[in-house]
């Protein structure tokens, strides 16, 4: 008793963090918080500790961090975050109901009774055998190879064979035990582009997984981990508008934001590529830009910084040749491939960061202006962009567009009342 | 078999986990200061962790297959301690076989079907998309790593690794063979999946092969990367820099500042780059690093026939 008291102090929580479509301030100033005080994010929900979800959610959104939060291993704890000035006191909540033995053997017993009674109704109506099952009925509703544990599709709750989300369940071949494996139904295998016969499975990525656009959801169909097929989906009600697009007047305080919403999407695209240190760094000069200090974002670390993911040879390597859009895009900002793309972005943060000296500051374009219509364009060319790349490419090609959801659902908002 | 005991190899299993930790520290360190927050309470964060990890709950996902995953995680950190048998600490290892170099390639590949059950056995598309991954890095890695092994045991003449150190003489390895040591080094960061070569762990995958570990099977598929990076690191000491050579200090002392050094570089490399793309690191493996390595293991076996070496 005393030894998990003990640990239970000594330990440093790990965050998972969902974003609800329009609450880009409080993501913002969640991943500050959490970057100040050490607290790491963890990848999946199965390393997480403190769900934390940022904005107020629609019906669709609240069933989906209900399946994380089923899958955060106890102890555990969950905050709902809506405004900003909220988060430090929130978090400090969610630190303190993790040291609350009483109250988490609580939620682990219930948990457990929970389970066993799922387990029980799923192997009872459904005539399967409820091996392997013994801690789990409710942590997964879809972990098969149909689907990526964590990016739930937007099906019901009741566990199982009946929820194969892509449609594609041949019901002649894989009926019944042989097909069945923990109650979950078994991959299908279908044709592939090299002429063989391999399994299909069915992920779709976001709307809840780190570093992903918020409101966003791309369904792929992979055969190893080489997309087949992608489809594309946007989440979140009109309106509300989008963080970036708050114009200011002061064209100083516009190319600071601009240049804040470079930075957010390249410590993204760093974070995909598997460089966390830079994104680190990424978050901290967003975080700066946007803050007051005038001076701060200039700081040799962050001009140091920018040189040296400019200069990374591994990274262009990464990403050279990746989701190439053609000259004939009437967005500038989408054009050329990857590498291309986040290098304007490191212009732009430079262009505030480390002013070339005598000239002007020129107006960032990523932040007020034509936002809305590039997100329009990014969408419409993703999944010809994604189709038969592996998934590292996919992660790579969507950072490097990062369609901003929010300003494109504020647009149809307007043009529907305007 | 043993010589000096059975005491040792607990001592052993200290010294490693110790710079294991002095690995994750560090690694937190740089961290911090990348993060911009305090580096005093990095130094503790690897400890920390441990604590939330034995705490944790056992995360089992339906259909997954439990013992599978199981016996993968447990199998990382058996590996490595098994594979830093044949290390010689001070004068001598703990089992000083005739073949300790093969043994070494033996134990480092079972980090292979270890990290493949753990992604398999997940049953999660995450878990299976790192586990591939894996299995293409570790083609791409193994037989140039190899290569440089066969230079190394053919300069030497012998596959035994405290000869091995002792034939380097004045001229390490290191120096006379320059391509099969960076190889080597690759290969270190490779099976330990670490820095540039966790494409089988990335962030782009939800952490990939270990997307469902949580609490106590995560703390030792961890504890098992350190190890695996920390053995590799401390053989890549009598290989190629010269055992325990050094002026002034005693034998033991040079394993171990040699030892911290190479391990500093791979933490350092680890928030130097980012993470090389399977599809790429098997480019450069297949075109360049493989030839490359023949061509090292070629001129050393003319060089010994010559009689030069």
């Amino acid at each position: 008793m005393e030894l998990t008291r003990l640990l239970l102090r000594l330990s440093v929580p790990r965050a998972f963090v969902v974003t609800v479509p329009g609450s880009t301030a409080i993501r913002l100033t969640v991943e500050r918080a959490l970057r100040e005080r050490g607290w790491a994010e963890a990848l999946s929900p199965a390393d997480a500790d403190i769900l934390v979800v940022c904005g107020d959610g629609e019906v669709e959104m609240n069933s989906m961090t209900d399946r994380v939060w089923d899958q955060i291993p106890s102890p555990r704890s969950r905050i709902r975050i809506v405004t900003p000035e909220a988060v430090p006191a929130q978090l400090d909540e969610a630190k303190s109901a993790l040291l609350d033995l009483d109250a988490l053997r609580m939620d682990a017993t219930t948990r457990e009774q929970e389970q066993a009674v799922a387990v029980e109704s799923a192997s009872g109506a459904m005539d399967m055998p409820a091996g392997g099952h013994d801690h789990g009925a409710m942590d997964m509703p879809d972990a098969g190879h149909d689907q990526a544990a964590m990016t739930m599709p937007a099906g019901g709750h009741d566990h199982g064979a009946m929820e194969m989300s892509g449609g594609d369940h041949d019901q002649g071949s894989d009926h019944g035990n042989m097909g069945m494996v923990g109650g979950l139904g078994m991959a299908v295998r279908g044709d592939d582009r090299d002429g063989l016969k391999l399994d299909q499975l069915h992920v779709a990525l976001g709307p809840v997984l780190p570093d992903w656009p918020a409101g966003l959801v791309l369904r792929l169909v992979l055969q190893g981990d080489i997309a087949q097929s992608a489809e594309l989906e946007v989440m979140g009600e009109n309106g509300g508008g989008s963080f970036w697009m708050h114009a200011a007047d002061d064209a100083t305080v516009a190319a600071r934001f601009g240049a804040a919403a470079a930075a957010d999407s390249l410590q993204r695209l760093l974070a995909v590529a598997g460089w966390q240190s830079a994104a680190l760094t990424g978050r901290w000069l967003r975080d700066e830009l946007l803050s007051s200090d005038p001076d701060a974002p200039s700081h040799p670390r962050f001009v140091r910084w920018i040189h040296r993911v400019r200069r990374s040879r591994a990274l262009r390597w990464s990403t050279n040749g990746l989701g190439i859009v053609d000259a004939t895009e009437p967005h500038e900002e989408l054009r050329g491939d990857a590498t291309a793309r986040w290098i304007r972005w490191t212009n732009e943060i430079l262009s505030v960061a480390a002013p070339p000296p005598g000239g002007s500051i020129a107006l960032g374009s990523s932040a007020t202006t034509g936002r809305a219509a590039r997100a329009r364009a990014a969408i419409s060319l993703l999944p010809s962009l994604v189709t038969g790349q592996d998934l590292s490419s996919v992660r790579l090609i969507v950072a490097s567009l990062d369609p901003d959801i929010e300003a494109l659902r504020s647009q149809a908002h307007l043009a529907r009342h305007g | 078999m043993v010589d000096g005991g059975l005491w040792v190899i607990p001592l052993l299993v200290v010294l490693l986990g110790v710079l294991g930790y002095g690995t994750a520290a560090y690694s937190s360190v740089l961290r911090s200061r990348q993060a911009g927050t305090s580096w005093v309470g990095a130094f503790g964060s690897p400890g920390r962790e441990v604590a939330r990890l034995l705490l944790g709950q056992r995360n089992i996902v339906p259909g997954s297959d439990v013992l599978l995953a199981r016996i993968g995680t447990a199998l990382l950190p058996l590996a490595a301690i098994m594979a830093a048998l044949v290390l010689p600490l001070g004068t001598r290892a703990i089992t000083d076989m005739s073949v300790g170099v093969v043994w070494f390639n033996a134990m480092e590949v079972f980090s292979w079907v270890a990290v493949w059950m753990v992604g398999w056995g997940s049953n999660s598309a995450w878990g299976l998309i790192g586990a591939n991954r894996f299995l293409a890095q570790g083609l791409a890695y193994e037989l140039p790593q190899m290569f440089s092994l066969i230079a190394v045991g053919v300069g030497a003449g012998s596959l035994n690794v405290s000869e091995i150190a002792a034939a380097q003489g004045t001229l390490w390895y290191a120096v006379s063979m320059p391509v099969a040591f960076l190889m080597f080094l690759i290969s270190a960061m490779a099976f330990a999946f670490w820095g540039p070569f966790s494409q089988a762990i990335a962030s782009d995958a939800a952490g990939g092969a270990a997307a469902q570990l949580s609490g106590v099977d995560r703390l030792v598929f961890l504890v098992g990367r350190y190890l695996m990076l920390t053995v590799a690191s401390a053989m890549a000491v009598p290989l190629f820099l010269g055992g325990d050579a050094g002026p002034l200090l005693p034998g033991w002392a040079w394993i171990l500042i040699k030892t911290v050094l190479l391990l500093a570089i791979m933490v350092w490399a680890r928030h130097r780059l980012p993470t090389i793309r399977i599809e790429r690191f098997t480019e450069l493996s297949w075109v360049i690093l493989m030839p490359l390595t023949l061509l090292q293991a070629l001129v050393v076996s003319i060089f010994v026939l010559v009689g030069w070496m």
